[in-house]
């Protein structure tokens, strides 16, 4: 899509840096190695010093041409933590320090959680890296798709490292959980199982799909809202609460558009996106879920070495991804909830044969989940005006 | 992006009337935490761009 005269470029405010190409478990529903895209087979393992000190060069670079104040810059995989202690020490000095001195890092970590050991946190706290998980719910709920490539479940190991990280040293880099649905796990037994791990704040994914391979549950009926039945009983769950337990970011950013707000994850909403990949490899990337459209899905042919991001933000897809209303279908550019949906996440969107520009295959859910949150607020902000007057 | 883009419709209440005693009746819910945040960004209003979602 070209760039629409009236749109202007909006900065890459978020770096992924895929640290480390290969992971110690095999989830089954895992967009890096069980979906469409094998590009992981050609990667080196682990990205090495000199890529990292070009990323952070590239970074820099962006963060000063935009006059950034803040960035935000992930360490991913695969598993990030594979890369060892000396790795994110070094790592993390390098990309401090390359920033300019009116840009301030903050600078985390999205983990499978099996490998938070004293000796790694010791090392993440002293660089001011911060710690995410993914754990999906209860045990049962979990092992049934985090498991080791033998079979075993991880849920006993995650648990061991969380338990680890919530201690007093600790605690203050857990930045949050991350859970993707699985409809046949009740709702509320994980979400309350989560909150065990005190969490700062945690979110439900859904499963990535599209509507040439659909998510699990996600028929053609529809009058079938499965995902949004099983996350509105969450959200019920989680609103209810007499003190909120968790920032829940799903719901958190559906009832701030509710309210008149921008979104700030692109799982909803209509903002500009801001994320910029860099692979093991050095090689810039788009948002790296969208591999579980179609095999190099997500490439943009740009390198670290020869792109600058401002050239990533000129690649037809991230236009089409910072051109809000205009990039959407015809169906959603007339629908009702247009500016809180946004479409939905972009790769759920994907149809081969016709691409991106389709309603999400979860649609109907979307739509249903979004007018559940709306009708408990309305009925509660009107109790309230009530009492104000 | 246009400023048409960004405004959303909505058929709620406007906050801009409700004063700190009566959000204090709501203790820390989830709904109070809510109109803070979008009171908060109405006086500072933040960019508004999508982050990375495999990353809480």
């Amino acid at each position: 899509m070209k760039r629409p005269s009236s749109i202007r470029p909006s900065p890459i405010r978020q770096f992924v840096l895929k640290v480390y190409s290969r992971c110690n478990l095999a989830c089954d529903y895992c967009y890096v190695y069980q979906l469409a895209d094998q590009t992981w087979r050609q990667r080196p393992l682990a990205m090495s010093p000199a890529t990292v000190r070009l990323a952070a060069d590239r970074i820099a670079e962006h963060a000063e041409r935009h006059r950034l104040p803040l960035v935000g810059i992930v360490l991913h995989g695969g598993e990030p933590l594979l890369a060892g202690e000396a790795f994110f020490a070094a790592t993390a000095k390098t990309l401090r320090e390359r920033l300019p001195a009116t840009t301030a890092a903050t600078l985390a970590v999205q983990s499978n959680g099996v490998l938070l050991t004293e000796p790694m946190l010791d090392v993440l706290g002293e660089h001011g890296v911060r710690v995410a998980v993914s754990i999906d719910g209860t045990p049962a709920g979990h092992d049934r798709h985090r498991r080791y490539p033998s079979g075993r479940g991880s849920y006993a190991d995650v648990e061991r490292g969380l338990a680890l990280l919530n201690t007093s040293p600790y605690r203050g880099l857990f930045a949050g959980l991350l859970c993707t649905v699985d409809l046949t796990q009740d709702p509320v037994a994980t979400y309350e199982n989560m909150l065990r791990f005190r969490p700062p704040r945690m979110d439900f994914l859904l499963p990535l799909g599209n509507w040439s391979a659909r998510p699990p549950g996600r028929t053609e009926d529809h009058a079938s809202t499965p995902y949004a039945d099983w996350l509105g009983t969450v959200f019920d769950r989680w609103y209810s609460a007499p003190e909120q337990e968790t920032q829940l970011r799903l719901f958190r950013e559906i009832i701030h558009l509710l309210l008149g707000g921008v979104s700030h994850f692109e799982g909803i909403g209509l903002a500009p996106t801001s994320v910029a990949v860099v692979e093991t490899d050095g090689s810039i990337e788009q948002t790296d879920a969208l591999k579980s459209a179609h095999d190099g899905a997500a490439g943009t042919g740009l390198h670290v070495a020869t792109h600058s991001f401002d050239d990533l933000l000129a690649h037809p897809a991230v236009v089409a991804r910072q051109s809000g209303l205009l990039a959407l279908a015809d169906q959603c550019r007339q629908c009702q909830i247009r500016r809180v949906c946004g479409g939905g996440f972009y790769p759920h969107r994907y149809e081969a044969g016709s691409g991106f520009r389709n309603p999400s295959v979860y649609c109907p859910d979307l739509l249903a989940l979004i007018g559940r949150i709306r009708r408990r607020l309305g009925s509660d902000l009107r109790r309230l005006a009530r009492t104000a007057g | 992006m246009s400023d048409k883009d960004l405004d959303v419709e909505s058929d709620l209440v406007d906050l801009g009337g409700l004063d700190l005693e009566l959000l204090r009746t709501l203790r820390d819910t989830a709904l109070a935490q809510a109109i803070h945040r979008v009171l908060q960004s109405a006086e500072n209003p933040e960019e508004a761009t999508l982050g990375f979602q495999q990353f809480i």
